[in-house]
Formats: structure tokens, sequence, C-alpha cells
């Protein structure tokens, strides 16, 4: 009760700290020793599970548990094969792959195909054994119903003939992972003609990728692809019905459908109560289990590559194997590829490369991070900003470096023709001189992280051009020291320096600048833009001043020819020596951290700014909710419904992009409005809530002492109202804060931002990332704190509390 | 000094005051009584236009209260009003309670207006209670706080409403002290309470509401000793009471023996009695009736919780427009129905006589008026059996 008024600060602090600390030491630590452990072998790790000697093949695990879809043929197998063994029977793929995880059951049994792709998803999983039960997959009808059975085995026949069958086998099972695309297969409409018309398939969606899933609130897969296949040849709209696997004989016997497909393996007992259409497919099972279980390979490197790709795939982390073994990026052609948004690289993988699932990422760090935490299979960037980060990081290697050479442009305003004829003149200028030349070197062919910007003379006065730019890496536009810095940036400011003209830079995201162009919010925009068809519609190119050049960057390992480094080198720096290094590379080296504190200043005025708005806007709102003028509240009810149903950062963008399209006005008002404006909405709620709360008795005392409605509102409701709202005030106020993140969207530099910034230069993920987060934690409790001495001092419960302390 | 005339208030389709006129003079003390419903809150509350009446004319001082251009705020300064949920402001202490008023309405300086406040508080006997919250108080204590919180206006005249009625009865009396000390000094005031001894005690007038409108007023002796009008006995001997109102023998004597037996089940009167006094106005009816183009029958059956006794009241009174036009002659006219008649055997009188008494009994100027008592168990003492 007393005496412990200095104490909850200092513990509070205390505590405050040592968790920032932990976090810190944690993912720092964190990334690192996972790999440590991987090289230092998994298979001498004894856990729950088999024997020492670890599992070879189906056979070891006579007294295993094992794990089987319900209704399925294999939990006769196990039966027969292995009496002792436990059985559990699980409703769902997914239930039975996390059963396995969390070692409720040691061995999964299912078809190969959905056990690949759940490998393939889990590098702690691995195929045991692919060769000990086949099945063959038919489909159901009932057992009077030979008509259907027939044309069906027809279609059947068809389909292998022609050479559908094979493409439907190469795109389901030839190794790529979901989602991929189903093909269109046009079908009749419903309704048209009476429902008979329709085929009822009933199907059962847990079996999973690749027979039957779930996608965009469709089903595909191969199964699904082959009954509508089977529908279009009949000339009949489909219906699906799904189903649990166990149902489906119940449902084709009831005549609720027409015909089963689903995995559906031909069983004698089946075949009891339905009739199979010819075997479509056979089916090897599998047994997917922990990759700790599995005993280690003979030898390093060698005996790996004979167990086949599955395994080899899911073993990639014991020592001595080898990776999928790339050599070219054709490899890649139905992997995972990772680009950055808004790029050319995009469009490129998608008429090259069809089959490739491609991995939108918004900066270079974050496909760097993706490559190398297995999200991404290979990433596309410039060649030189790849060799910068192959310098550091030795996880990553150049798979293909001749895939695409694009031009690079400038792009300029379709307003100013001008500026982009001075800046090819220019352009033609520095290349007959020698000076291109120069630049090239310093920024292209040497190491750009060594090069320095040179002192080029900013005209004091003179035109101002807004030139737009987006911080991705050396050696085109990056923020050095500071200030910006890079290939284009040089030529930039050359060109500025000689035709007299004041830039006054913004960084967008980079997808976000031809908008920015276009809006009439920039003059100019840089940073390595390669020059495209779709983009020159919209912005006029310069000149290409250079060329780029694409590789194609992936995880080390998956590269043919890999030699895994000895096991010893990675151990050697201690965590807190990584942990001093990410502090240095972060903060330290060119005063980034005068970045972050630019940043955390930008975050603060923008919150504050925003709030005071708000709150002052949302009391209006109120007033107006609560009058009797039923206009008033109408106008405020919508108010307060609109602007809660829409994303802040859809109106943030409304309001700048469409709102105040062509008008200059800085983006940091538009950030203080689109937020004031989303704050009141919700402030406007919660007064209405506290004054509405406080009880009618009051108010007649106050009007009966004398006091006027206004008078009584101000000195009695609301003292009260307020000590009610300020708990989830303070609560909304936190949330703005956060919020205040997505303002990099409109070209402002706040906290998030910096941290991308720096994240470009040093491509870690996690330090910078935690640092970042720590940083707003200590803002936002900061200015929490400040709320909580108003809060003190209108609380009459503290007021009680100073009063019995003092 | 205050002057009601003609007020009337209606909630949509309900009249709860229908009209009422009364002058308050400074100096007096009214208590303001009658059963629930009737009113009584609502015309206190009118009277510093906490509700707004429909209709009629509050005058204070010489001035309008519903005017348009009256300064209503500026008037209820000079009155204070208590209210029957306390509604002290529950984000001040008690001394900031009884601060704010003057400070913010009177403009009083603050060291002032704590000095006075901490005198009106130990007037109340709170003077301890100075810094306490009103949750960390007692009904009483609130109430108490509240009168204080009045007082530090130096209101012309204090409304209460209901002061007591959410109290317990240990806290009751504390208030009514409080209250009977105000009177004694001199303060105008306007009480509606439900007790009735402290209404006795303290008032230098009692209104008795009733069916929105004031029934009976007069000074207290009066009211509790001697009402003069049947409604303020009724409610003064805590009389609770059935009535029928019966044009001719056509009337629902099944609905009729119903009701008696709801009513002296409540009452706890015996099936005995029930079926006595069902008897009983069954014969009473039976002489009174069949005589053509009489007027209809006022019947009451009422029973006293004061005095235990019930009663049964028979009136046959004309229409006053009926008067003039009354055919004249003995044979229209009302009768004692117990009086003999023409063709009667006497047995129903015997019958009357032998389960009632006759209390009252008048008959003249076309008025037949009859009251019985009748006999029940707790005066039979151990009247038991069929």
């Amino acid at each position: 009760m007393s005496g412990t008024h200095a104490g909850p600060m200092r513990s509070a602090l205390a505590r405050l700290l040592f968790g920032v600390v932990c976090i810190t030491a944690l993912t720092v630590g964190c990334g690192d020793r996972a790999a440590a452990m991987a090289e230092t072998g998994a298979a001498g790790q004894a856990s729950s599970g088999p024997a020492e000697a670890g599992w070879r093949d189906i056979h070891d695990l006579t007294e295993a548990r094992f794990g089987i879809l319900t209704g399925t043929v294999w939990d006769r197998y196990v039966l027969d094969r292995f009496p002792q063994a436990q059985l559990r029977l699980f409703n769902r793929q997914a239930d039975l792959i996390l059963a396995l995880r969390t070692r409720k059951v040691d061995a999964v049994l299912l078809d190969l195909h959905t056990l690949q792709v759940a490998a393939a998803a889990d590098p702690t999983l691995a195929i045991l054994d692919d060769d000990f039960y086949d099945t063959d997959l038919g489909v159901g009808f009932r057992k009077d119903d030979d008509a259907l059975r027939r044309a069906f085995n027809a279609f059947l026949v068809e389909i292998r003939a022609d050479g559908t069958y094979d493409a439907m086998r190469r795109r389901w099972h030839g190794g790529a992972s979901p989602p991929v695309a189903m093909p269109e297969i046009p079908l009749p409409e419903r309704g048209q003609a009476d429902e008979d018309e329709a085929l009822l398939v009933g199907m059962a969606p847990v079996l999973g990728f690749p027979m039957v899933y779930v996608v965009d609130g469709g089903y595909a897969g191969f199964d699904i692809e082959l009954i509508r296949r089977f529908a279009a040849h009949q000339g009949r709209p489909l219906t699906l019905v799904p189903l649990e696997f166990d149902g489906l004989i119940a449902a084709l016997q009831a005549g609720k459908v027409d015909l089963i497909i689903s995995n559906i393996s031909i069983t004698e007992e089946r075949a009891r109560l339905i009739d199979f259409s010819e075997p479509y497919l056979q089916d090897p099972s599998g047994a997917l289990v922990r990759v700790e279980d599995l005993a280690a390979p003979v030898a390093a490197g060698s005996g790996a590559a004979a167990s086949g790709p599955t395994t080899a795939a899911n073993a990639a982390d014991l020592p001595g194997s080898a990776g999928p073994g790339w050599s070219s990026m054709d490899d890649l052609a139905d992997k995972r590829i990772a680009v950055l948004m808004g790029t050319i690289w995009d469009d490129f993988i998608a008429r090259t490369y069809p089959r490739a699932n491609i991995v939108r990422l918004k900066s270079t760090a974050d496909i760097i991070a993706a490559v190398e935490t297995g999200k991404a299979d290979a990433a596309l960037l410039v060649d030189t900003t790849a060799r910068l980060i192959l310098k550091q990081n030795t996880n990553l290697a150049i798979l293909a470096d001749d895939l695409l050479d694009m031009p690079l442009g400038i792009g300029f305003s379709r307003s100013r023709p001008d500026l982009r004829e001075r800046f090819n003149r220019f352009l033609a200028d520095i290349r007959a001189d020698g000076s291109y030349d120069a630049i090239a070197e310093r920024w292209l062919q040497n190491d750009p992280e060594q090069a320095e910007m040179p002192q080029i003379p900013r005209p004091a006065s003179g035109e101002r051009v807004r030139l737009g730019v987006a911080v991705a890496d050396l050696p085109y536009l990056a923020v050095v020291n500071g200030d910006y810095a890079g290939f284009d940036m040089e030529i930039l400011r050359r060109f500025a320096a000689r035709e007299g003209l004041q830039l006054d830079i913004t960084t967008y995201e980079f997808d976000a600048l031809v908008a920015a162009l276009a809006s009439g919010k920039a003059d100019i925009i840089a940073d390595g833009i390669a020059i495209s068809e779709e983009r020159a519609r919209m912005v006029d190119f310069s000149d290409p001043y250079t060329d780029m050049r694409t590789v194609a960057l992936v995880r080390a390992r998956d590269m043919a020819g890999h030699q895994p480094p000895p096991a010893v080198s990675s151990a050697s720096a201690s965590w807190s020596q990584r942990l001093w290094g990410s502090i240095e590379r972060t903060l330290i080296t060119e005063g980034r951290w005068r970045l972050i504190l630019d940043g955390i200043l930008i975050t603060v005025v923008i919150s504050v700014l925003s709030t005071l708005f708000g709150t002052l806007l949302g009391a209006l709102v109120c007033a107006m909710r609560l009058s009797a003028n039923a206009l008033l509240q109408r106008v405020a009810r919508v108010y307060i419904e609109l602007v809660r149903g829409i994303p802040v950062l859809v109106l943030l963008m409304l309001i700048f992009y469409v709102a105040f399209a062509s008008v200059n006005i800085a983006p940091l008002i538009v950030a203080v409005i689109a937020f004031g404006l989303n704050f009141a909405a919700y402030v406007s709620e919660m007064f209405r809530t506290g004054i509405e709360s406080v009880g009618r008795g009051q108010r007649e005392a106050g009007i009966a002492l004398g006091f006027t409605r206004v008078q009584t509102f101000l000195h009695i409701v609301l003292p009260q109202a307020t000590r009610q709202v300020l708990p989830v005030y303070r609560g909304e106020f936190m949330s703005l804060v956060k919020m205040t993140a997505i303002v990099g969207y409109i070209g402002i530099q706040d906290l998030t931002r910096a941290g991308d910034i720096i994240r470009s230069r040093t491509f870690e993920a996690f330090f910078p990332m935690v640092l970042i987060a720590a940083i707003y934690f200590v803002v936002i409790w900061l200015l929490g704190l400040a709320l909580d001495h108003v809060e003190r001092r209108t609380d009459p419960r503290a007021r009680r509390a100073a009063r019995s302390r003092a | 000094m205050i002057r009601v005339e003609h007020l009337s208030k209606r909630f949509g389709d309900l009249e709860v005051l229908k009209d009422v006129s009364v002058e308050i003079q400074a100096g007096e003390v009214i208590s303001i009584i009658g059963p629930s419903g009737t009113g009584k809150s609502t015309f206190l509350r009118c009277l510093n236009l906490l509700d707004q009446p429909s209709g009629g004319h509050i005058v204070v001082d010489g001035q309008d209260l519903m005017a348009p251009d009256a300064d209503v705020p500026a008037l209820r300064r000079r009155m204070g009003m208590v209210f029957q949920a306390f509604n002290l402001f529950a984000h001040l202490t008690a001394l900031e309670n009884v601060t704010i008023g003057p400070m913010r309405l009177l403009g009083r300086p603050e060291a002032e207006a704590r000095a006075r406040g901490r005198e009106l508080l130990g007037m109340v006997g709170l003077a301890d209670k100075a810094d306490a919250f009103p949750d960390e108080l007692s009904g009483g204590q609130q109430q108490r706080v509240a009168i204080a919180r009045c007082l530090s206006m130096d209101p012309e005249i204090i409304l209460f409403d209901e002061p007591t009625s959410a109290l317990d009865p240990t806290m009751v009396s504390e208030v009514l002290a409080v209250i009977r000390r105000l009177a004694r000094e001199g303060m105008t005031m306007a009480i509606v309470t439900h007790e009735m001894d402290f209404a006795r005690d303290v008032s230098t007038r009692v209104l008795y509401m009733d069916q929105g409108v004031i029934y009976e007023q007069g000074p207290p002796s009066q009211l509790f000793e001697a009402p003069q009008r049947e409604r303020t006995r009724d409610f003064i001997h805590k009389v609770r009471s059935l009535r029928w109102h019966i044009a001719d023998d056509r009337f629902d004597r099944y609905a009729m023996v119903g009701q008696i037996e709801r009513f002296c089940e409540k009452h706890v009167l015996t099936k005995k009695t029930a079926r006595n006094t069902e008897l009983v106005i069954e014969e009473l009816l039976a002489l009174a009736l069949g005589r053509a183009q009489q007027p209809p029958i006022a019947l009451t059956l009422a029973y006293s919780e004061r005095n235990k006794t019930l009663e049964l009241r028979y009136e046959r009174a004309p229409a006053p427009q009926d008067l003039s036009a009354a055919p004249q002659g003995p044979s229209a006219a009302p009768q004692d129905p117990l009086a003999a008649g023409e063709d009667d055997d006497g047995l129903g009188r015997k019958l009357i006589e032998h389960y009632a008494d006759v209390i009252d009994s008048e008959a003249r100027d076309g008025i037949s008026r009859l009251t019985l008592r009748i006999r029940h168990a707790a005066e039979e003492g151990n009247g038991a059996g069929a």
C-alpha cells in the first residue's frame, strides 16, 4: 500500500531492460546455433523413438506408433504386418503431420505424393521408405450404375492415349509444391437444364495436395482435374461435394453422389460395397518420419544421392549430404523464386518459367532472408548487389548469371520533356569526355562499398526538381554515411550541378516510384529502374545509362558440387562477439544511429500530432453524435462507421494519392490527417461510452444545484467520463503509434523505414528488426507514462491513494 | 414565496399531475404524502423545473419560472434539492461536493468556501469525513452531505424528494434529525416522504396528493388525526379497499366473489370471513336492487390495517344533474335498503345483522348511505368453526 512509490518505476525499468537483452541475445544467437546443430549432426542426438541405430526402412517399425488417416487402407496394412505396433487414427492430413512432429506418433503412412509435399515443406521430416506397398486408385461407382462406370473407363482410355494423362501426371506429380495452377477446363453451366444433369462427385479435401486440396475457395488437385475432365467429356455440369474420407462410400451408396474420387485404393472389402473403375493411378505409399529418427547415411556425400531425390532433399541438414544439386536456372523451373516487388524480374520469371512459384518481397534484405531460411529456393538480384551480399554471406552462391540483361533508365515525368532532353544531352556528354567511365568504374566495377561519393557542388539556387528514389541498395542508390550515394546518385548530382538544379529527394518504396511519378509527386525517379514496355507507358525514360545483369542466388548447399564446410568453423565466434558485430553494423558504421534517431523523431511527431488532432476531432464528432439534432447525429454516425471500416493504410494512400493528387503537400501533414481521422472515429465512440456511463443522477444533482447544462457537463460529467475512458484511450494511442509504421508508403522516413534502410545495407534479418521493435516499445512506453500522469491527476482513486500516503 | 397555479404534467399518454395549485410561504415546512405513483415526486421535480411541466405556472418571488426568458439556473441556485439516491458527485470528496457550488456558481473564494464547507459538514455531524469520497460513506452519511451541499448555496427553500426512502431504518433517524434541526431553524422546506410520524412532527402543513391533484391539505393535526375526506382517511388509516359500481342486477357476481376472496386472502382474513362478506353483500344488494330507475350503487369493502376492521360502505346517490330531473316520489328516491319494505320478510335483514353491525346509516335528500362493520375472526376471539 504505502512506501513503494519509487519502487515500481525502477523495477519496471529493470524488467524492461532485462527483457530486451534477453530477446536480442536469443535471436542473434539463435540463427547460428541452429546451423551449428545441423552441422554437428542430428543423428547423434538420441531421442525417444527408434533404437540407437535409427530406422532404415519400414520393417524397422515393428513397435512404432503409426499415424493413419481414418478410413484409409493403411490401417489394414499395419494391423496385418505389424501386430505389435500401435495405430492412431486421425481425420485430417494436417493433424497427422502435427502428431508426427510433436512425437505423438512415430511414422505416418499415406500416399507417397502427399508425403513428398509434406517432407518438402518441413525439413525435420523425411520419407523413410517408399517401396513397401503400392495400391491402385480407382473411382467409386454404385453397384447398379454400370453405364457411368463404363463411360469413365472409356474416358480413361482416351486420355491415356492422347497424352492428357501424362501431362496431368507431370503437373501434379512432378515434384511441384502447392499451389499449382489448375488448367482451364470449361464445363457447361448449371441451371440451364434441370438438376439431374449435374454430375455429383463426392471427394475428401482433407487429403491435401497433390490429389485433392482447397485453394482460393475452390478445389484443385490431380483427382479434381481428372474428374473435371470427365465431366467435360460427358458434357455435364459438375458439383463437387466435400465429405469426410470415411463417409465417401456411405454417401455413394445412399445416392447422395454419383461417384466418388479421392485417392481411393481399390480393396476387396470396398469392392464388396461399390464398383470401381479401372485403376487410374498406381499409388505408392510412403512412410514419413522425423529426420532425427533416421539411421545415419552411409558415407559423406556418396551414398546419399542413391536413396533418391525425396530423402536426400529432406536430409539436407545432415552432414556430408548434398542438396538437390542444381546446376542451372532450369533446375529452378518449378521452384520458389524470390524477387523484389514491382520489378521486371516478376514478369521475366512468369514468362520464362511459368511453373515457378514467384515470391514477391519488399526489399532485398527480405529476399535474402527468404532464401536463407528456406522460404524461397532462389532469388533474382542485380549482379553487383549479389556480389556485395556474397562478401558477407557464405551460405549463398550464384547459380546463374546470364539470365537477363536489362538497360536501366532514369524516369522522367510526362510533363517535363525538357528535363529529359537535358539529361540525355548530359549523358551523351559525359560518355564522350570519359567521366562516365570513371563513375562506372567507381561503382560498378570496383567494390561499391569501398567507393566514396565524390564532393559534387550542390546549387544553392535554381529550379527545384523533385527526385524520387528507393534506397534499395548499392551500387545504384543507397544511403551511405547519412547521405544518398551510388551510381545513379552520382550521375544525377553531376547532372544537377551542371544544369543548376536543386534536388529535393524523397524516398519511396520501390514499387511506389512509378506511382509517385505518375501522380505528380516526383519529377524524376531513379534507382536501378529497368526500362520495360509497361513502364514506358507511364514514364518517359532517359536513354539507357547502363546495363543491369541479373543473377540467381541460391543456398550454397543446394548447388551441385557443393562441398560442405568443415564442422569446426562455425562455433568460433562466440555469441557475444556476434552480438557486438551486429550492433556495430547496425548502429555505428556510417553513423547509422543518426538515421534511427531521425526516424524516432518523425514517428513521435506524427504520433503526437495525430493524437491531438484526432482527440479534438473525436470530441467534436462525439458532440455531434450526442446532439439532439438528427442531421448532426446522422453525419457523425456515418463518419464513424465509414472510417472504422477502412484499413488505415488504404485511407492513408487514398488521401495522399487521390485526395491530394496534384497538390504539393508535405506527406507528414497527410499522415497526421489520415491517422487523426482514424483516431477520431474511435475516440468519439470512447467518449460517448464514457459520457453515457455517468449516472443520470449526477447530472440531475448538478442541474438542481444551479449549473447550466454545459457547466454540468464540464465539471461533473466530463471528469467522471474521462476516468472511465482513459485506459481504453491509452490503448488506442499505443495502437496509433504502431500504426504509423506504414508511413513509408507515402515517402516518410520514420523509424521503420530507418530500419529498412539499414537492413538494406547489412542484410541482417534479426538484429535490426529486434532493435526497431525494442525502440518502438520504449517510445510507446514513455508516451504511455505521460498519459499515466494525466490519469493520476484525474482519477479520484489515485488522489485518494496519494492522500493516504501523504 | 412560491405559487403554483394549475400545474399539469403528462408523460406521453399518462397524465400524472392533473391540476395542482398551492402556495408555499417562507418558513413553512410542507410535507407531501400520498400513495405511490400519484405524482408527488413529479410535483416536487416540477418546482425547480427538473421535469418540465406540461401546463400551468410556477411563480417564484414574482418570477414565472416557465416564462421563456426566465433565468432558470439562477432561480435554481436559490432552491436546493435533496434526492432519494443522494446523487453526490462521485469524483469529489465530501468537502469538494460542498464547496463546488459556492466556488463555481456563487464565485466565492476557495478559502471561504472551504471554511463554510467544514462548518456545514460539522453541522450535519460529518466534520471528520471531509476528505472522504462518496463511495466511502454510508447511505445516511451521504444524504447528510447532500443536505450540507444544499445548504452551502444558502438556499431560500430546500426540496426533499423522499430523502430517507433508500435508507435502512438505522440510518433514517440520523437524516431526519438533521431535517428536524433545519425546520427548527426556520428553513422553508417541501418534503415528499413516507415517514408519517416524522411528517406529523415537523410539518406546518401537510398535502395529501392523490390521483394527480392535491386531494386534501391542512395542518398535521387535521390530516393525521381527523382526515376529512375518504381517501385521505383510507390512506392515513392504511386502509385498503375494493370498490364496485353497480347499476343493476346484471353485474358480474362471480367476479365479485373472486375479488372478495383474494382481498381477504391478502389481508389474512379467514375463508369464513370471506364467505360471510359475500353473503352480506348479496343480501344487501338483493334488498337494494330490484326497483327501477334507481341510481347506481357504490359499494366499498375496506380493511383498515391499523384498526383491523372490515367495513362495507354502501352509497347510493343520484348524480347532481339527475336531482332536478329525478322523478319525485317515494318510489323513485333511494331508501335505506335495510328499512322494512313492502313485500319483504325481514330475512335478509336478519342475515345481515347476524354477520355485521350497522355503524352508520343515512337516507335523505335522495341519498342513501350505509356503513356496516363485518365481524371477523380477529374480533370474535375464539370464533372458529364453520
